[in-house]
């Protein structure tokens, strides 16, 4: 191994071994509320680029240095970017909340493109099922676990040593949104889940803060700036939260690894479109669906809500709220694990295991979508969705005739949520012996069979 | 010879997204044959009665006309439709 190779595996170990004190100081100070915290961190939640020779402040600059000059040369012969355009990217501050499928683009063109400080905030780690879409990340710093927000770092450092940038290992709520954001001139909204995007929302309005605002999902996306312009605000558009057993996230419902790409490169676009002041009058609703003609549709979506709660004329929130009470979910990707059935309807994956092993004649019903259950499932088991189970029954009534008792059910899917909902419907409907397999498939690999697949 | 003179029927096209196009299996957009002077809530009534799975989607939706939005304050009974009018349901989508 040559020296530099050698000096990049260490500087890789270091970062990720500041990552682990820095999860351990968290767990301490949740523990030991009065221990006072090592000095390995300046701020309780932020690295700055420690490569970066001044503070990670912006310090604004009124021409652009020759390497800037050559650097930036394409923007300079854009009439409608020039020097005085690349000087208000130079002198710009971007926070982008969420380095997943949206930020992972959005962040390496703002870097790319001479943006001056990029803010990142992402309290998760990189997962190799990341890394189908969110391109900002390596297979290296996923097998690492390395935090999101240290991983984009690394990327946009390596893209673009000029950008300063501040990560934010936190996971971004009531208490720390309006101290994280304030520095900023322009927001991001990346996330992927409810609350936190009624959050980023209340902030930018409560601040005076544009918010450049995608989601993506499956095949499908959105884009709109919000609160700019006289345009309206998140809550003006949803101002009711969807119920929380309606939102499906890109964990469960999956997503086409170039969705996020459009969308989140649309919010580089949008967010250079605020800095230089060439914004569109109307303010629109972007809608993309990829396998679907047109490809996009624009929906004019006029002025700000005179009766929204936030930024209408007579606004009812003063201050940021309680989001996951008002949305009723978390903010996470990841469905909750449910509690429905009491023990004695349920039985583990192990005591599952034992069933099979001896024989015990049983159904074991699976109730995955037919595209799940086509990636893996277990020896034997009946395939009816969770979906339509609720009109199939008879399906099932059908595979216990025959035997002279009523066979044991058993009851599968990928997590165990769904099937709990399956087996207290199974129940209500007086069926007797249905049990739900605790924890799902996924519960099976890390219990029972560490080669069944994991998705 | 007298024919009885029909009241003219008029179209309207419906576009489904995200949510609203699962709860109406997968299809992107369908034309609606509906009355002369039909409001959007009496052409939406049709789409949930066609798709029952559309009425828990319906409620959080942002509706356009013509691609324009419909402002929540509306009433989609107070909004009167036009041949050729084409309808977007739009529920928000979070993931990222």
């Amino acid at each position: 191994m040559s020296a530099s190779d050698r000096l990049v595996q260490l500087e890789q170990e270091n970062l990720v071994l500041r990552d682990r004190i820095q999860a351990l100081e968290k767990q301490l100070a949740v523990r030991f509320p009065n221990t006072p915290q090592g000095d390995v961190l300046a701020s309780p939640f932020s690295h700055t680029d420690t490569n970066a020779t001044e503070s990670s402040t912006l310090e604004r600059v009124a021409r652009l240095t020759n390497p800037e000059i050559a650097r930036y040369s394409r923007h300079l012969l854009l009439p409608e970017v020039g020097i005085p355009g690349q000087l208000q990217l130079r002198n710009a501050a971007v926070l982008v909340v969420g380095a997943g499928g949206l930020g992972a683009p959005c962040l390496l063109y703002l870097a790319a493109m001479g943006v001056g400080k990029l803010g990142i905030v992402d309290h998760d780690h990189v997962e190799v099922s990341n890394l189908q879409r969110q391109v900002i990340h390596t297979e290296t710093r996923a097998q690492q676990g390395m935090s999101k927000g240290r991983s984009a770092q690394q990327a946009i450092r390596a893209l673009n040593s000029n950008c300063r940038s501040e990560v934010y290992d936190t996971l971004l709520d009531s208490s720390n949104a309006m101290e994280i954001m304030t520095p900023y001139d322009v927001v991001v909204d990346a996330t992927d889940n409810v609350p936190t995007r009624y959050l980023i929302n209340d902030a930018c309005v409560l601040l005076g803060k544009p918010l450049v605002s995608a989601s993506a999902l499956k095949l499908e996306g959105q884009l709109t700036v919000y609160h700019h312009q006289g345009g309206p605000c998140y809550r003006c558009l949803f101002p009711v939260p969807p119920p929380p057993e309606t939102v499906t996230n890109c964990s469960e419902g999956g997503v086409l690894g170039v969705v996020p790409g459009v969308l989140g490169t649309l919010q580089a676009l949008e967010v250079v479109k605020v800095l230089l002041g060439k914004t569109s009058p109307t303010p629109s609703l972007l809608l993309f669906s990829a396998f679907s003609f047109p490809l996009f549709r624009s929906i004019k979506i006029r002025s700000r809500q005179s009766t929204c709660a936030i930024c209408g004329d007579q606004p009812t929130i003063t201050q940021l709220q309680d989001y996951v009470a008002f949305c009723q979910s978390q903010p996470v990707d990841q469905p909750l694990a449910l509690q429905i059935l009491g023990t004695l309807n349920r039985v583990t994956c192990e005591n599952y295991a034992q069933v099979r092993q001896s024989g015990d004649p049983h159904i074991l019903l699976d109730v995955r979508e037919p595209v799940e259950f086509a990636i893996c499932h277990l020896p034997n088991a009946i395939n009816i969705p969770w979906k339509v189970l609720p009109s199939q029954v008879e399906r099932v009534q059908q595979y216990r005739q025959g035997s002279n008792e009523d066979l044991p059910i058993y009851v599968i899917c990928r997590l165990g949520n769904d099937s709990q909902l399956a087996t207290q419907h199974l129940l209500s409907l007086g069926l007797t012996g249905v049990k739900d397999v605790i924890g799902g498939l996924r519960c099976w690999t890390t219990a029972v069979d560490p080669d069944f697949p994991v998705y | 010879m007298h024919q009885k003179v029909q009241r003219p029927a008029m179209q309207c096209k419906v576009c489904y997204f995200a949510a609203a196009r699962e709860a109406v299996d997968l299809r992107d957009s369908e034309v609606y044959e509906v009355e002369n002077s039909t409001t959007l809530g009496e052409l939406l009534d049709q789409c949930t009665r066609r798709y029952p799975a559309l009425k828990g989607v319906l409620g959080q939706c942002l509706l356009a006309v013509n691609h324009e939005y419909l402002p929540t304050d509306v009433p989609w009974k107070e909004v009167r439709l036009q041949n050729n009018d084409e309808v977007a349901i739009i529920p928000p989508v979070s993931g990222g």
